[in-house]
Formats: C-alpha cells, sequence, structure tokens
C-alpha cells in the first residue's frame, strides 16, 4: 500500500541549458514511501533530464535550475557536496541510462563492489546472490573482468546489481531493461517489485516501454515536450483521453499487443 | 502464398576464434519463400544479426551453401538482388551529401534510367511517408526516423527482390513502430518484396510476419508459423522449450 507521506516531492522545477533552452517546465510530482513509480514520454521529453535532477546530478554549470526537490523534506538542490555525497551514499540510489559509463574503467567490478562494501558495510555476498538473480551464474568470472570486457547486457544487470545491494531508501532507473532480453528484464522487473513490496522500497522507473506501467506501476507520469501532462494512479492513467498525444502512444500499444 | 523458393541456406555454418573454435551459426537450413515475410527473433548473441549479414553476403560461412533462385551465389549478390538496412541507419547517410545527391549516385551502381528513377523515387517516398522536400537536406538536419526511413527509401530504388532489416524498431517508440509495421506491409503487397526482419520484440513480429525463425545459441530452433484468422492470431509449430518460454516472457503464450 502506499502510505501518505511523501518521501520526495519536486515543487515547480524548470531546468534550461546555460543559452535558455528550456529542457522542463515547472515540474511538480510527488512520490510517497514504497511507491513504484513510473515516468513514461517519448524520445527528447525530457525524462531523464527530470531523474538527474531529482538526485541532483546535473552540472550547474550547463543548466539553470529552479524549484525545489525536497527529499524527506531536505531541499537537495540546496545541500553541499559533501551532504549530497553522504546522501547518495545511504538513501539514494541511481542506476544510470547508459551502464558503458557507469562503472570505473580502470577497476575490475569485484574491486569496484569491495570498495562498496566497506564504504557501506554491504556483505559480498548480496552481491553475489543478486547477480544469481539475475542469471549472472557466472560471476566469478564476470568479477575478474574490467567494464570494457563486458556487454552491454551484463553491465546493465551489474548495475543494478550495485545499486540494490545497498537498498537505498529510493532508487532512481532510467531506463534499467533497454538493453536486456525479454526474459532477464523480467527477472529484474520482479527484482524492483520486491524491493517496492517487500522490502518497503521507493523506486522511479523511466521507461518508453508502456507494458512496464501496465505491470508494476502505482501512478504513472506522463511527460510531453518537458511538460508533466499527466500524473495519475495506474487505472485513471490508462482510461486518460483529454491528452492527443498520450491517446496516440496508447492506441499504437494496445495495436502492437497479441 | 505462391510457395516459390527465393532464398535457400543449406548447412551454413560460421566458425570464429584462433582455432575456429567459436562457431557463431550452426548448420542453418532454411527455405524462404517469395514475397514472403520472414521474421528472425532470438536473445542477444543468438546469431541473428550474423545470419542476415551471410544471407547479404557481408558475413562468409565457414560450410554450407546459399542460393537465390536455386543460383549458388557466395559473397554479395552482383545483381544488387539482396538489400540490408542496418540497425544504426544513421551510418548509412553520407553527411556531407545532400539526400538527392546521395539518391543520383544510386544511377551509376545500377543502370537505371534517370526518368524511371524519378518517377519510382516520388512513388517510394510517397509510400514511406515523406515529402520530396525532404531531398534538399543534410542528414544531419533530420530526425532518426527520418533517416531510417530514407535509408530504406534508397534501398528500395535498387528495387531489391529481398529486403533484410536489423533490428529496425530498436530504441523505437510505439507510434513509429506501428507505422514502420504499415510501410514495411505496403512495400511487401506493392512491389511483392520479400522481407527478412530480425527483431528481439517477438510480438512485433507476430503482427506482420508470415513466418518467425526462433536462434538460440547460433542453432534454428523452431520456424513458427502465423495465421490469422477473424483478426485472431494463430501460432504453430512451437516445439522446443525454449520458444515457449520466450514466447512466455511475451505474454504472447500464457
Amino acid at each position: 500500500m502506499i502510505s501518505s507521506n511523501f518521501i520526495l516531492r519536486i515543487i515547480n522545477l524548470s531546468v534550461s541549458t546555460k543559452p535558455n533552452k528550456l529542457i522542463l517546465k515547472k515540474i511538480n510530482l510527488e512520490c510517497s514511501g514504497q511507491e513504484f513509480l513510473v515516468i513514461i514520454g517519448k524520445n527528447g521529453q525530457g525524462k531523464t533530464t527530470l531523474s538527474l535532477s531529482i538526485a541532483n546530478l546535473l552540472n550547474k554549470n550547463h543548466f539553470n535550475i529552479t524549484g525545489q526537490i525536497l527529499f524527506n523534506g531536505l531541499n537537495i538542490l540546496s545541500l553541499s557536496e559533501n551532504e549530497l555525497n553522504l546522501l547518495r551514499q545511504k538513501e539514494i540510489g541511481y542506476i544510470f541510462q547508459n551502464p558503458f559509463s557507469s562503472f570505473n574503467p580502470v577497476k575490475k567490478i569485484k574491486t569496484q563492489f569491495e570498495e562498496l562494501t566497506e564504504l557501506k558495510s554491504i556483505p559480498f555476498d548480496s552481491f553475489i546472490v543478486l547477480m544469481k538473480k539475475l542469471n549472472l551464474e557466472d560471476h566469478e568470472v564476470i568479477l575478474e573482468k574490467y567494464p570494457f570486457e563486458l556487454s552491454g547486457g551484463i553491465l546493465q544487470r551489474l548495475s543494478a546489481v550495485r545499486c540494490l545491494a545497498s537498498k537505498p531508501s529510493l532508487i532512481i532507473a532510467d531506463e534499467p531493461t533497454s538493453a536486456l532480453d525479454k526474459p532477464i528484464a523480467n527477472q529484474l522487473l520482479n527484482i524492483f517489485n520486491e524491493y517496492v513490496r517487500n522490502d518497503k522500497g521507493t523506486l522511479i522507473l523511466i521507461t518508453q516501454d508502456i507494458s512496464i506501467a501496465e505491470r508494476f506501476a502505482d501512478r504513472i507520469a506522463f511527460l510531453d515536450n518537458g511538460e508533466l501532462k499527466i500524473f495519475e494512479n495506474k487505472k485513471s492513467f490508462f482510461c486518460y483521453n483529454e491528452n492527443l498525444e498520450l491517446h496516440n502512444i496508447l492506441k499504437s500499444y494496445e495495436q502492437l499487443k497479441v | 502464398m505462391n510457395k516459390h523458393v527465393i532464398l535457400k541456406l543449406k548447412n551454413i555454418s560460421l566458425k570464429v576464434g584462433k582455432n575456429q573454435n567459436q562457431e557463431i551459426l550452426k548448420n542453418i537450413n532454411l527455405e524462404i519463400y517469395n514475397a514472403e515475410i520472414f521474421g528472425i527473433t532470438g536473445e542477444s548473441g543468438s546469431g541473428k544479426s550474423t545470419l542476415a549479414k551471410v544471407i547479404a553476403g557481408l558475413e562468409r560461412q565457414t560450410t554450407g551453401e546459399k542460393f537465390i533462385h536455386n543460383e549458388s551465389y557466395s559473397g554479395i549478390d552482383e545483381k544488387h538482388r539482396i538489400q540490408l538496412l542496418f540497425q544504426d541507419y544513421s551510418a548509412s547517410h553520407d553527411p556531407l551529401q545532400k539526400i538527392d545527391s546521395a539518391f543520383n549516385e544510386l544511377l551509376k551502381i545500377k543502370k537505371v534510367n534517370p526518368h524511371e528513377l524519378f518517377k519510382r523515387k516520388k512513388e517510394i517516398l510517397n509510400l514511406v511517408g515523406l515529402s520530396d522536400e525532404i531531398l534538399g537536406y543534410y542528414p544531419s538536419q533530420l530526425s532518426g526516423g527520418q533517416l531510417q526511413r530514407l535509408a530504406l527509401v534508397k534501398l528500395l530504388l535498387l528495387n531489391p527482390e529481398i529486403l533484410i532489416l536489423d533490428e529496425p524498431f530498436a530504441s523505437q517508440d510505439v507510434v513509429a513502430v506501428v507505422n514502420l509495421i504499415k510501410i514495411l506491409t505496403q512495400i511487401n503487397q506493392k512491389f511483392k518484396t520479400t522481407i527478412i526482419c530480425i527483431s528481439h520484440d517477438i510480438p512485433y513480429l507476430i503482427k506482420f510476419c508470415n513466418r518467425i525463425g526462433v536462434m538460440k545459441n547460433g542453432e534454428l530452433v523452431d520456424t513458427l508459423i502465423i495465421e490469422k484468422i477473424n483478426n485472431k492470431v494463430k501460432i504453430q509449430n512451437y516445439y522446443s522449450d525454449y520458444t515457449s518460454f520466450l514466447l512466455k516472457s511475451f505474454e504472447v503464450l500464457v
């Protein structure tokens, strides 16, 4: 069940690039604790910019950011870099869209995971358990590799493993299944679902794949041209017919069902 | 459907590595009929793209033979009867040439009469839903979807008998997918082009293919037959556990 307390509140968030191109326009969004929130939208509508700004990962030299992002009442946008790092270590996990740039290129995967076991006092075994759940059976071989020796699909799974193992209270996952085959994508989505339903986590998942929203979401946000056009619970979302763009998308989605 | 076999693969294997110890394709036997739409699916690394490259002649098989209209061919078909649309279609365009001038180079490759090319160009652009104006642009001025359709136009100008598409739906939104499926179906009906389409999205293939080959670890494990009766889809011929596992993962089978 969704509890009524907000873990995250975004108030009037606008983001523009420095030569003044508006990417996000006055976004208002809130996310309750233990919620599975899915943000959908076509390419180039601002999904990734929104998720990066939630973790305050946008480079301030290139972007103008206005508004507030409250995480448990704390405005993320006004925190110092140290406070932010602490928050990202303990509370907010992020799974990046590009798995190839998610790891340190000059260290073996094992070394990178070991660093985390010290930093966050995670038992090393929790990495292995998650790797096995995601069909990375030959974990001993994989752990000895450098990131460039691994495929996009494996790196994407490792990136999810790294994030889930540290059990943050909020996970932001940007297209986390884009490089995965369907059976493994389903396994990962089920793990995300358990994280929300059993481990009391909160998940914000960004995707183009409407079937993910249909299967797992509590609430769905629809971004179009930098604006949050619709923010509804799942049932109302799929009945919403006042937005032409969404109507076209849902119509195509229905047509493609077998 | 006309059951004339346009393309035949006989015992195709492809091995790579130091002592040819890695088998990418294992003894593939396949007959593709004239004017059918054939899908190839499978997980990453199953060999689907490699098979497409072998058919197009961009990759040489280690053993086995391939035939087009019953004549054996080895490398690229010299009559340009087989064309391949790459997954990275943006690389199919010359960044320094306007679209039209790149199209005109086709005159040199295949001796098409300029009037015929002009007529055909109009017809095909119309079919994929692009206007003539787009010919005056440089590739960098166009969107990904437009570039993909233009790459398709370029291949169709060569009047291929077999058109191969490698993951044409990758990273496209559903609206674009529906549109592309419509275009491919029209190409198939209008020009009687045989289409081979590679995709890991089985539901999309089921929408417009007559048959779908399922690959696993370099082997062709099943060839599904898709029948549509009263708008209801019937999938036949799945024998392996692997295929039903894949179909279930897409919720095509329950």
